[in-house]
């Protein structure tokens, strides 16, 4: 708000001092007062003059008097979020999961006022953020939900304070203060809720009414917060004099039963002003693995406005999403020439025997049978859902199948478990598509001189192929499978 | 035929002599509130209007205007318009209009004075008052001649 004004020495004769006199104020929409703005929206302002005058003989003549009133601006301010106060950020596992927040939202207006809700899901740097379609914002009122909630606020009167202003004013747990304010000149009612219900005009005042939460606000501190007590709004009178319309009150009590308020002194101008939780419901959508880490980081940001003056660096809550992820190792050995060993070695029971795997090195002559060993493990900080692998067998071999496994003619290819190296439950895999219910189901097909082998793993894996049958691992979860091939 | 005339004389210098005795003085006011709109020409150029306002923002200033008249027969002698400063503003210094003698109240009314005047003790000291402590301002006009008019104006901040 800028305030001009050119100083021009009051010259004799009358009218000439007013035409020189500029001064421009006008204040833009939605800009706040950076002070406190001091005179509640909807006061009035009334002007009473008076003229008394004689005749010419000096004899009194009755009193004439004029009166105009003037009503003061609510203006926007930049609303306080206070956050999140309930709802731990906690962690989420899995796509619809949730994560519930609740939010306080205070106005530093002078007046009641829409306050628009929004939330949105960002960065870490805040500011780039996007209307999700996997975000809901629901205020605490039970029976209707908003995207915006009206709040009212108004400011300790001139008159009628006099034994509080500039007093220190200490209230204790329960305690009670009662402060004189502006009345409003008989605004409608409006809606405690943000809905279309009208309250009658002498149980609010400038938006507030009773069992409001709200703060006496210097416009640096909030104290409180408090409850409304009782509102007392009179009807603005046709005439009055001195100029003072009559204040209406408010009584707050501390909504604390075991803190005191912190001592405070009251000032003409200090404001009172409501608050009201905003509850925000987050549901994880899906999260792409991009980054190296098991977890991902997904962020909540509320952002409250009043007329276009937006709260700033609105609190971010951050939550951990646990991702699942898959890591794989393939290991091999040579069946028919156990002295054919490699490197990067594991053992791994199947069949209660305990045979020892290599990662490189290993190799074959034409005829000998490889068996190959896959691990696939859930190293992720979340569940993997729908894993399932498939495989080939690597060129100039071929897969060897078995009535069981590696044993006369039959369609067994491959045997699976969950479980650590020496322990779990063995699956026979068939080329037709065979297994376990959550464990794993294994199938191949062939195209030409290609045979492809599909393996469904985990729990709730099913007999489903080529895809749509993965089950899901939990961390840490391990699933072995092993499969023989002979080279031609 | 002379005595009645006599007798018609005297009886219209009766009632000239009545109305003779009713003539008064008849002041009238009215207070207005504007406010300064700016508005800028399509060159850049800024024009100032003065307009009726109903609504002021806290920090802006109300331009109080006030119009008075003897609309009596006879003058109206030591006219004093008197005005608390509203409630929830502040007087800006200098914008009373120099009509008259222009002085200021800081105790409600009870007494006024010229703003180098409005003195009081505080802490053994003596302080001038700063405008933000007017709490009255008036205008004592002498004279208003019948059938004349005229303006007092003065402005204010909305806290």
């Amino acid at each position: 708000m800028k305030l001009q004004q050119s100083w021009k020495l009051p010259g004799k004769g009358w009218g000439a001092a007013i035409a020189a006199l500029v001064v421009g104020s006008a204040l833009a929409a939605g800009q706040a007062e950076a002070a406190l703005p001091g005179t509640a929206g909807n006061a009035i302002v009334r002007n009473t003059i008076t003229v008394n005058y004689a005749d010419a003989k000096g004899n009194g003549q009755p009193t004439v008097s004029s009166s105009v009133d003037v009503t003061v601006n609510t203006v926007a301010a930049t609303p306080t979020i206070i956050s999140p106060i309930a709802g731990s950020p906690g962690s989420t596992d899995g796509t619809g999961a949730t994560a519930p927040y609740t939010f306080s939202v205070r106005t530093n207006s002078n007046g009641p006022g829409t306050v628009a809700l929004s939330v949105g899901d960002c960065t870490a740097t805040a500011n780039n953020c996007i209307a999700p379609s996997n975000m809901s914002v629901s205020t605490t009122t039970p029976t209707e939900q908003y995207a915006s909630f009206y709040l009212g606020a108004t400011t300790f009167d001139p008159n009628g304070n006099g034994s509080i202003l500039g007093a220190a004013q200490n209230i204790a747990a329960n305690g009670t203060i009662t402060i004189a304010v502006p009345a409003d000149g008989g605004i409608a009612g409006t809606s405690d809720t943000g809905g279309t219900h009208s309250l009658p005009d002498t149980t609010t005042i400038n938006g507030l009414t009773v069992n409001d939460t709200v703060y006496i606000t210097d416009g640096t501190t909030a104290y409180g917060p408090f409850i409304v007590q009782a509102v007392s709004d009179p009807a603005v009178p046709a005439t009055t004099t001195n100029n003072a319309v009559p204040a209406g009150s408010l009584t707050l009590k501390n909504a604390s039963s075991t803190t005191a308020i912190p001592t405070f002194t009251p000032q003409v101008g200090w404001q009172i002003v409501e608050s009201k939780t905003v509850n925000v419901t987050t549901y994880q959508g899906i999260i792409p693995v991009a980054s190296a880490n098991g977890t991902g980081t997904w962020y909540t940001q509320l952002t409250a406005a009043m007329a276009g003056a937006t709260a700033a660096n609105s609190p971010i809550a951050q939550a951990t999403a646990h991702l699942g992820r898959i890591s794989i190792s393939k290991y091999v050995r040579n069946v028919t020439h156990s002295a054919m060993t490699g490197s990067n070695p594991i053992a791994v029971t199947f069949n209660s025997t305990s045979n020892t795997y290599y990662g490189t090195g290993v190799t074959g002559n034409p005829g000998d049978v490889l068996e190959y060993l896959a691990v696939l493990s859930d190293d992720g900080t979340g569940n993997s859902q729908a894993v399932y692998a498939t495989d080939v067998a690597p060129t100039y071999s071929a897969l060897v199948t078995g009535s069981s496994y590696g044993t006369g003619s039959g369609n067994v290819f491959a045997m699976a478990k969950i479980g650590t190296a020496t322990t779990g439950t063995e699956v026979s895999l068939s080329t037709t598509g065979s297994g376990q219910a959550n464990i794993a189901y294994g199938k191949t097909t062939t195209s030409g001189s290609t045979t492809t082998m599909y393996y469904n793993f985990g729990t709730g894996a099913s007999n489903t192929f080529p895809t749509g049958g993965g089950g899901t691992l939990t961390p840490g979860q391990t699933g072995y499978v092993i499969y023989q091939v002979k080279i031609n | 035929m002379l005595k009645q005339a006599k007798i018609v004389i005297l009886a219209m210098a009766v009632v000239l002599m009545a109305t003779a005795a009713f003539a008064a003085p008849k002041v009238e006011i009215k207070i207005r509130a504007e406010k300064a709109k700016i508005t800028v020409a399509k060159d850049g150029t800024k024009s100032t209007k003065m307009v009726l306002a109903k609504n002021f923002a806290p920090g802006e200033v109300i331009h109080y205007i006030v119009l008075y008249r003897n609309t009596g027969s006879e003058d109206a002698t030591n006219a004093v318009i008197s005005d608390p400063i509203p409630q929830g503003t502040v007087y800006i210094p200098g914008s009373a209009s120099e009509t008259g003698e222009v002085s200021f109240s800081i105790d409600g009314g009870k007494s006024f004075n010229r703003p180098a005047l409005l003195t009081y003790q505080t802490r053994g000291e003596k302080r001038v008052a700063s405008p933000e402590e007017y709490t009255n301002i008036r205008w004592v006009i002498n004279r208003i001649p019948a059938g004349a008019q005229g303006k007092v104006s003065f402005q204010v901040k909305v806290k």
